[in-house]
């Protein structure tokens, strides 16, 4: 089926005065807690991807970015292991904190409440989700101890190695890399990578509202082909081995189904788009539906199809977008530029820096006038930031800013060339 | 160069004039430039995110550097403007510090449209959400460049100009994404079924 993005797609936004007095209130008690100096009140701020805060320790506390209730639990509170000590954690509306368990980080929501529960090092790590949700990075369990979250009935145990547990109304599971096992009181189910599990989902509401399967096919809610014991593949990105950011379902099933065939699709419907000018005429139109794939491979394949497989490609196997790139940029027409341009980009998103520079040099010397030359201008600084080749990229943000003195990046570049030490 | 950004003299001004009020901590312009700028903020971030919880937040997140940063407004563009660059920066942040594969789990309901029948809500509930879930697979910038230009509806100009990119960059993050929406969209007809009808509930 053939598929076309329109001009403009209308979402129409939640809003209301409720909403908005909300953030207010939590915008200016903040702002009155930092004039007043106090860390009671979250300040929001992005968490790090990897901080150990208290290495092999129990608990951390997020003491300047949020508000953490930490304090001993008493003995009946514990629902499991009567001698075990634990410790509660609370975050306030609007409020996140990490902890590190040694083997474990666990991200907590807003609004949420835990108890921690481990009887002694190297014992069961029990998390009793109360409210809220947990995000836990896990180390994979063989030959460690336990880790599980409990959400009112449901126990959502550690195979290994991410996933997320949100107790609301209902709980649900989010597992981004290995699988987890979920125990609810009438069932049990292993959930791999990129799967979800809702304890909603048995009522399946798509289908009572008479949608057709695609709709009610929710592949996220349950993986009932898995067995326990079974590992679902897991790729290093955590994806489902799909390839895709749908659920892990059973094979056979849409989510299931190989990265690489979707690699030879070209989409029809890019010419009128607002992209690059005057390539939308000569796009070689692949077979979307039903036509065998080898002969669309087959085929001459345009500058635009190589390049829309390309960028399709990024993220699943992006050793074959360099390749495609590469022969895109053999070329000298536009599209090798832009080729060389997107292959820079990669080469920078995957923190290889030195082919980046090398693809940014190669630019700029057959491309001085292209049309992403300003770009790959800008790009040369954070790539050489990137290497820590602070004078290099120093420089590169001021020769930036005599080509380009009224450019797009004027003023990062400005304030990037002003904040960098003088040079000696 | 044609950013498409609105100048306006008399609304630079009355700007310059509550940022004034503002930096004297004066709190009642605080309230008052809140007030006047959230719901386009929050609908900016939502239209980005497609999530209600993660909006609330940013747009909470956004304020906050807002009062923290007004020192640094000097009054080149419309306040709005300025707001909105920094909002389009804490999404980047937000969008980029996550993993790149992860599940949507919840997207907020869409507001019930009363008028449209409830398996035709039903079914755009469903394109929206799927819609959320193919630009949850692209790169930040270009989903960026891409909701805040087709679904926030905003000149590719001052899309250029809020995320501090150039135009030519920005049509190429637009391009790539409509691309790469055309080709998830043409595997599930759900998406493509939301995509025909431009998000309109007659799907």
């Amino acid at each position: 089926m053939s598929a076309h993005v329109p001009e403009r797609i209308e979402v129409e936004t939640p809003g209301g005065e409720a909403l908005r007095d909300r953030v207010e209130r939590q915008v200016f008690d903040a702002l009155d807690a930092q004039l007043a100096g106090t860390s009671q009140v979250w300040i929001p701020s992005r968490r790090p991807r990897r901080v150990t805060w208290l290495a092999g320790g129990c608990v951390a506390v997020a003491a300047a970015a949020c508000l953490l209730v930490l304090r001993p639990a008493g003995p009946n509170t514990a629902e499991s292991g009567a001698a075990a000590p634990s410790s509660i954690v609370v975050t306030p509306p609007g409020g996140r904190s990490r902890l590190d368990l040694g083997d474990a980080i666990v991200d907590f929501g807003s609004d949420t409440r835990v108890e921690i529960r481990r009887a002694e090092a190297g014992a069961t790590v029990t998390l009793a989700l109360a409210r809220g949700s947990v995000d836990c990075d896990v180390a994979p369990r063989p030959g460690r101890p336990v880790f599980r979250v409990l959400a009112g009935n449901v126990t959502v145990e550690v195979v290994g190695t991410r996933f997320s547990v949100a107790y609301g109304r209902d709980v649900r599971v989010d597992v981004t890399r290995g699988t987890v096992r979920v125990s609810a009181p009438a069932s049990t189910h292993l959930v791999a990578a990129g799967g979800t599990w809702s304890s909603a989902a048995d009522p399946a509401p798509a289908a009572a509202a008479g949608l057709p399967a695609a709709v009610g096919d929710r592949p996220s809610l349950h993986a009932p082909d898995v067995q326990p014991g079974a590992r679902a593949p897991v790729d290093p990105h955590g994806a489902a081995a799909g390839g895709s950011n749908l659920p892990a379902t059973a094979p056979g099933t849409e989510a299931a189904r190989p990265a690489g065939r979707l690699a030879a699709r070209s989409v029809t419907g890019g010419a009128r788009s607002s992209g690059p000018r005057g390539h939308g005429s000569e796009e070689a139109r692949a077979p979307v539906d039903g036509a065998p794939r080898r002969e669309a491979r087959n085929r001459p394949v345009s500058p635009k199809a190589t390049f829309a497989e390309a960028q399709a490609l990024e993220g699943r196997d992006p050793d074959r977008a360099r390749e495609l790139y590469r022969t895109l940029a053999a070329g000298s027409d536009v599209w090798a530029a832009l080729g060389l341009y997107s292959l820079a980009e990669l080469e920078q998103d995957s923190g290889k820096n030195r082919d980046a520079l090398s693809a940014v040099n190669e630019y700029e010397r057959r491309f001085p006038y292209g049309a992403h030359a300003e770009d790959v201008a800008w790009l040369r600084v954070h790539v050489l930031q990137a290497a820590r080749r602070s004078a290099a990229a120093r420089e590169a943000a001021e020769d930036y800013l005599r080509r380009y003195p009224t450019g797009a990046y004027v003023e990062p570049a400005r304030r990037f060339a002003q904040a960098a030490p003088p040079r000696p | 160069m044609g950013l498409g950004v609105d100048i306006d003299p008399l609304g630079c001004a009355s700007d310059a004039i509550l940022v004034e009020r503002c930096r004297m901590r004066e709190r009642g312009a605080e309230r008052e430039l809140f007030r006047s700028q959230f719901h386009r903020v929050h609908a900016t971030l939502f239209r980005i995110l497609g999530k209600n919880r993660e909006s609330e937040d940013l747009a909470q997140e956004t304020f906050i550097e807002v009062f923290r940063s007004l020192h640094r407004f000097r009054g080149e563009a419309r306040l709005g403007v300025w707001i909105d660059r920094i909002a389009v920066r804490v999404a980047f942040r937000h969008i980029a510090s996550r993993q790149p594969l992860t599940v949507q789990l919840e997207l907020c309901p869409e507001p019930a449209d009363e008028r449209a029948p409830p398996d035709r809500r039903a079914h755009a509930r469903e394109g929206l959400r799927r819609l959320y879930q193919a630009l949850g697979r692209l790169r930040p910038a270009a989903r960026l460049a891409f909701t805040l230009h087709v679904i926030d509806g905003r000149p590719v100009g001052e899309v250029a100009h809020i995320t501090s990119s150039s135009a030519v960059a920005t049509k190429v993050r637009i391009w790539r994404a409509r691309r790469e929406l055309e080709r998830i969209a043409a595997e599930d007809p759900v998406l493509a079924a939301y995509l025909a009808a431009g998000g309109r509930k007659e799907t």
